[in-house]
């Protein structure tokens, strides 16, 4: 018996020993391709027959079975992917003074997003690695194809390695160029765009930041929403502002907002953070510019005997004045009156610019009306949910009176600038 | 001059209220939000929860009942002494497949779960191994120890949970909770028959009560740990339906470890909390894995009455490991987790209920004879 | 006469085990053959002094000791005495009067007879000396020993920056003073006991009678007197041989250098050995907490205290887990590291030829070289050496691209880490198991630190101390005792002693009756 146990024991340890052989996972850290930033373009004609012209010699066989099959099985590659990938060379601090790029680009054509990121392992030495994507920008035209932004997304949520908290972004110009984005003081251009997303803080025209979570919540419940939408100015810098927006009717885009508009459907959502707003102040052509603090809003809804509801939104907005130009004695309580009352006319106008645009042209409601409803007239919105961006179209219709009342509180550290003439 | 016996303290309720919350605490809550949000709507499910939590109670409660009526013998002896040695063997048997079905069943969870979230191409086979392996050497230690882990593995396991609650607040629309009450009857009972299933595991009070010092308060620990299995399922629920909205979490397999992943502290110091969140859940699944592994182990050992603890756990633990992977996809696996419990009502709630109002009986009659 | 009733310790006879050197031989009457049996017996080594003298009274009488156990001033004061005119004796009166006259009469205070050669071997081997008589068949012991032993100086291995800086010796009888010192109760019982066959070392069992739980003092008995070995060489063979479980890497019983720490472990109900010939002296039962606590922590503020011992948990943890975490994280969950450190990690990795994995285990080697080496290297060198390996040959390897600068500083933090534990059989044991920790990691990742955890933790709960279990007021939970566990709090609220202990008379404050307090 004793022999025996004691025979056991070492037995036990060199069969568990085989498991060691495995350590199926173990990859080193510098062996990964770590993936930052999607950009999704579609591919047009004219650049998928010079990619296939452009093959080698020993290659233009394999590419014509290649394209053969292509066409056989009637598939064209329906997305170009960009695909930022990080050098760790050059991401760490560097103490000779050089500067290496940070990042390089692959791009890959492919039908599906899945198959794609194959693709992109038959070219990296590193395999690519998607568990840092910070940014996934989608281009206009292919956020335009109808019913397929579901499609575009999935790959991005379902993988094990993906995170809900990736942003997306809409661009009217080259996802591949928004991603080639070198500002000097940034590294890594995603980097650089999430942390711009960030700055609703700042500035009112940029829409609160858009989590791919959020999106999938957003074609599920089959409610429009709004992306931001980054669009490049030059290859220094992009600009993010603006929304595109997204419509339930197709689940494609169908529109963009600009600033100013964008501005409005903040303030009527509820989502503004900060921001300057200028207005207009007494006839003699003076202005100011108003910083929003804070922010409340309050809907009401009235159904008529129609069964339409009107809505009646009560925004109000606290903030200082950070710019002046002829505005008399800014300390005083009239003038703090009247400076509230215009800016809260100037908003008013951005948010009546922004509905006007979202109910008629649009006709999506990115205001967030209709979660309004599902939660405080539940009934109601069972009844005429299927008629509110289709059918009657009872979004269009509804009327919505948004009124907005402005408190400045602080002015600055000055009175004024210049004599009073 | 008091003669304190040195050494093995009884269980106090509120450990044993402890090890109750720890049995209850398991792969459920990681799943629970998704079956929840699927059979009702909005945020009714707190009341799916609410409901199930006392009906759980309440069997609790009859449960323990009977523990106690057992008095200072192992369950299954009390059993046989009641319906017949081979009657109480039945139960025994069914007991055991219903405790190894729970551990192994644990087991393929966390294995799954693994998978999905650690591992990429690390066979899920290897994984359930390693913890089995644990489970077994966890068993060939003292029972007692096994009650001792969960009191200090239960804390940690709070503290996660507090942290998820106060980094996670942020996240949270509260529209997302709104409307309240629109679910139907039906599916409200739906939803609770789903919480009623994951709150099973209480039936552990008939074998544990033999630690405790005052058996009597074994009720009151069982209430005790329910609540604390219930709140923290309605804590968890309540934050997926808030930063996932009931749709959202819906269509979310794991919707616990996505809400981990969520956390952000602020600094971005620790930018990955779900591993932090899914290291101390292993903790409190393997609990619960082991006390039915051991439980098993006892019934084993009472069915067959001269065979060792060792061996019976030896014969166990790759009858167990076969049991694990034997469902191949989730839905497989979902059959899986409701034949045990059904297990679980009809051999640990529904018998040992049976047990109690026979013993009334027999003690009615036995009062009428003595007269 | 009067009698002259000195209780002394050594008048017990010390329990014994093992076969005595002479069992049941007696002495004889006769002087010389006496004499010659010690000399047969020891083999006429060169520090035997045997000197014969006529006393006073006219017997011839010998005077047998060892030179460098025995204080001289005492064989001068015994010499004198027997051979001065100081005893008065009848001339006429016989050995055995002269010996028991002799007895009451020698200035010295410790002092019996015995007949056994074994106890008078034992007790000039012990620094005794032995009067032996002409035509009495009983020896004469007096207590006499002195010899030169290292003075109280403040111990090494537990200095503290405020509190007593006395540390025991190798002497038990100055370790003993000690612990009188601070314990004047009346009810402080010292029981003495002899282990090893030929060693024959001392050993002093001391507890609080009253206090303690009368179990634990059978128990600990019971497993003394179980010791059978030839020697038990400094307080560790003891420990191993009556510890619950010797395989275990937790220490379960503490051994410290502190006297305050001993007294402080008495009063709580706790047991403590003091043995000959070592200064570390030992405490049972004890828990996992008596890892984390400090003697300072008492002596300090109480919010201080608390707070640093959470720091000596939380170091507890990183040395243990932190490298394991490292390759964890390294090699298997890329995606659990924040964004920039991934990526700054991954280019200081570039360059590296190892992975994670056998860079770790090579640092941590090294530094486990370093340490061993530390130790023995003489003083002046130890220091610098220390400082030399841990910042240069880092350094020197990080530039060389043998290892990454990450890895220099994890190794670096851990290693200060294990030394903020206050116990060093605890922090040996972290510094053990964190290889078994990281192997875990290596095979497994999070998920193999996680097992490994777990498999520590089952250890941890089984693992009991003299029957209590090991993890303390943690598990079973004993809420009361959490005022002195990881937070201290002020001395005016420690009420009782640790409920753990199941002691005899739980007040410690405050109490408006001492003694017994029932349940």
């Amino acid at each position: 018996m004793r022999a025996s146990r004691r025979l056991v024991a070492p037995l036990l340890l060199i069969v568990c020993s085989i498991a060691l052989s495995g350590c199926w996972d173990r990859v080193e850290i510098d062996q990964r391709g770590f993936v930052v930033g999607v950009g999704i373009d579609e591919v047009s004609k004219k650049e998928s027959a010079s990619g296939e012209a452009a093959g080698g010699s020993d290659r233009k066989s394999e590419q014509a079975q290649s394209a053969s099959v292509n066409t056989q099985n009637n598939k064209r590659p329906k997305y170009r992917a960009t695909y930022q990938i990080v050098t760790p060379g050059g991401m760490k601090a560097t103490t000779n003074g050089q500067t290496a790029a940070a990042y390089f680009h692959m791009t890959v054509e492919g039908t599906t997003l899945s198959t794609m990121e194959a693709n992109l392992a038959q070219r990296m030495s590193r395999a690519p690695f998607f568990e840092h994507l910070k940014l996934l920008v989608i281009s206009e035209s292919v956020a335009r194809r109808p019913g397929e932004l579901a499609e575009t997304i999935d790959f991005f949520l379902r993988d094990n390695q993906m995170r809900r908290s990736t942003r997306v972004m809409v661009t009217p110009d080259k996802a591949a160029d928004i991603l080639d984005t070198q500002t000097p003081g940034e590294r890594l251009p995603s980097a650089y765009l999430e942390l711009v997303s960030n700055n609703v803080m700042n500035s009112s025209r940029i829409l609160p930041q858009t989590r791919i979570g959020d999106v999938q919540e957003y074609l599920l419940k089959n409610k429009s929403f709004g992306l931001q939408m980054v669009s490049n100015g030059n290859r220094a810098y992009s600009t993010i502002g603006g929304t595109a927006v997204f419509s339930a009717r197709s689940n494609r885009l169908v529109g963009f907002l600009d600033g100013r508009e964008t501005a409005g459907l903040n303030f009527l959502r509820n989502t503004i953070k900060g921001g300057h707003i200028e207005f207009p102040y007494g006839d003699e052509g003076g202005h100011g510019v108003f910083i929003v603090q804070r922010m409340t809003r309050r809907i009401r809804v009235t159904f008529d005997k129609g069964g339409l509801p009107t809505f009646n939104i009560h925004i109000e907005v606290q903030g200082a004045l950070n710019e002046a130009a002829r505005i008399p004695d800014t300390l005083s309580q009239d003038t703090l009156t009247r400076m509230g009352q215009d800016a809260g006319k100037a908003i008013q106008q951005l948010t009546e610019g922004a509905i006007d645009k979202l109910q008629k042209q649009y006709r999506s409601d990115v205001i967030d009306l209709d979660e309004y409803l599902a939660r405080k007239h539940p009934r109601w919105w069972n009844k005429h949910r299927a008629n509110w961006e289709q059918g009657d179209n009872l979004f269009s219709q509804a009327p919505i009176r948004v009124r907005v009342a402005a408190y400045v509180h602080r002015t600055g550290n000055i009175n004024l600038t210049e004599e009073e003439k | 001059m008091k003669t304190a016996y040195f050494g093995e303290r009884p269980v106090t309720p509120l450990e044993m209220s402890m090890t109750i919350a720890s049995m209850l605490i398991g792969v459920g809550v990681l799943t629970l939000p998704r079956t929840l949000a699927s059979a009702t709507k909005s945020f009714d499910g707190w009341m799916c929860i609410v409901g199930a939590g006392i009906v759980a109670m309440l069997l609790g409660v009859l449960v323990s009942r009977t523990a106690i009526k057992a008095g200072n013998q192992p369950f299954l002896d009390y059993a046989a002494s009641l319906i017949s040695r081979p009657l109480a063997c039945l139960l025994a048997l069914l007991q055991l497949l219903y405790f190894m079905g729970f551990s192994a069943y644990e087991t393929r969870a966390i294995a799954n779960i693994s998978k999905q979230y650690l591992f990429d191409k690390t066979p899920v086979e290897y994984i359930a191994l390693a913890f089995f392996l644990v489970i077994v050497y966890g068993v060939s230690g003292s029972r007692s120890g096994l009650l001792r882990l969960n009191v200090m593995f239960l804390p940690a396991v709070l503290v996660v949970v507090c942290i998820v609650v106060l980094f996670g607040y942020r996240w949270v629309e509260f529209g997302n909770l709104e409307p309240f009450f629109v679910t139907g009857l039906p599916n409200l009972l739906k939803g609770m028959k789903e919480v009623v299933f994951s709150l099973l595991g209480f039936e552990i009070i008939l074998y544990y009560i033999m630690f405790m010092g005052r058996p009597e308060k074994a009720p009151k620990a069982v209430v005790g740990g329910i609540a604390i299995a219930v709140a923290v399922d309605l804590i968890i629920y309540q934050l997926a339906i808030g930063i996932f909205s009931n749709v959202g979490a819906m269509n979310i397999v794991y919707p616990a470890v996505e809400l981990a992943k969520e956390i952000q502290f602020p600094g971005n110091f620790f930018e990955r909390f779900e591993s932090l969140f899914f290291v101390i859940w292993i903790m409190t699944i393997y609990n619960t894995a082991v006390m039915g592994f051991d439980l098993a182990g006892e019934c084993m050992a009472f069915v067959f009455k001269r065979m060792p603890k060792r061996v019976c756990h030896l014969i166990l633990a790759p009858i167990a490991m076969i049991v694990c992977m034997m469902p191949q996809n989730l839905p497989q696996f979902n059959i899986l987790g409701d034949l045990i419990s059904y297990l679980a009502i009809s051999a640990g709630i529904l018998v040992p209920c049976g047990l109690l109002l026979l013993n009334g009986r027999k003690k009615g009659e036995g009062s009428r004879e003595g007269k | 006469m009067t009698e002259v009733g000195l209780i002394s310790m050594e008048h017990k006879n010390p329990v014994e085990r093992g076969p005595k050197s002479a069992p049941g031989q007696s002495l004889s009457a006769s002087l010389k053959e006496n004499v010659q049996y010690i000399k047969d017996q020891l083999q006429s080594p060169g520090d035997l002094l045997i000197k014969s003298i006529m006393t006073a009274a006219g017997n011839k009488a010998a005077v047998v000791c060892i030179e460098g156990l025995v204080d001289k001033q005492f064989q001068v004061q015994i010499l004198q005495s027997l051979l001065q005119e100081k005893l008065h004796i009848n001339e006429e009166a016989d050995s055995e009067t002269t010996m028991s006259v002799a007895g009451e009469l020698l200035p010295i205070q410790d002092d019996r007879k015995s007949n056994e050669w074994d106890d008078i071997m034992l007790s000039i081997l012990s620094g005794d000396t032995a009067i032996f008589i002409e035509g009495v068949k009983e020896a004469l012991l007096l207590g006499s020993k002195g010899w030169k032993s290292r003075a109280i100086e403040e111990p090494q291995t537990e200095s503290i920056i405020r509190g007593p800086r006395d540390g025991f010796t190798e002497d038990l009888r100055t370790n003993t003073a000690l612990v009188r010192r601070r314990i004047k109760d009346v009810n402080l019982r010292f029981e003495s006991f002899r282990i090893g066959r030929r060693a024959r070392k001392e050993v002093v069992l001391a507890y609080l009678h009253g206090v303690v739980n009368p179990q634990l003092v059978v128990e600990v008995k019971r497993r003394l007197e179980s010791i059978d070995i030839d020697d038990a060489e400094g307080s560790g063979y003891i420990e191993q041989w009556i510890t619950d479980r010797y395989w275990s890497p937790y220490p379960q019983i503490l051994n410290t250098e502190r006297p305050d720490k001993v007294a402080g472990a008495i009063m709580q109900g706790r047991i403590a050995l003091i043995v000959d010939g070592t200064p570390f002296q030992l405490i049972m039962p004890i828990t996992l907490s008596s890892f984390i606590q400090s003697p300072e922590d008492y002596y300090q503020n109480w919010i201080l205290s608390s707070v640093l011992r959470l720091l000596r948990v939380v170091s507890a943890f990183m040395a243990l887990f932190l490298p394991g975490i490292y390759i964890a994280l390294l090699e298997y969950h890329h995606g659990m590291l924040p964004s920039k450190l991934a990526f700054s990690i991954a280019g200081a990795r570039e360059g590296v030829p190892f992975p994670a994995v056998v860079e770790t285990f090579l640092m941590e080697t090294t530094l486990e070289l370093l340490r061993e080496a530390g130790i023995r290297l003489p003083k002046p060198i130890g220091q610098t050496i220390g400082v030399v390996g841990g910042l240069v040959i880092g350094e020197a390897a990080v530039s060389a691209g043998i290892v990454s600068p990450v890895m220099v500083v994890v190794v670096a933090v851990t290693a200060i880490a294990s030394f903020a534990i206050p116990a060093y059989g605890f922090a040996i044991s972290i510094r053990l198991l964190r290889f078994g920790i990281m192997i875990a990691a290596a095979v497994f990742g999070l998920y193999g630190v996680v097992l490994a955890l777990i498999v520590n933790c089952i250890h941890l709960a089984n693992l009991k101390s003299f029957g209590m279990a090991y993890t303390g007021p943690l598990a079973p939970l004993r809420l009361q005792d959490w005022r002195d566990f990881i937070i201290r709090v002020s001395v005016m609220d420690m009420n009782d002693r640790p409920s753990i202990l199941e002691t005899m008379d739980d007040v410690r404050i405050k109490s408006d009756k001492q003694g017994e307090k029932s349940k």
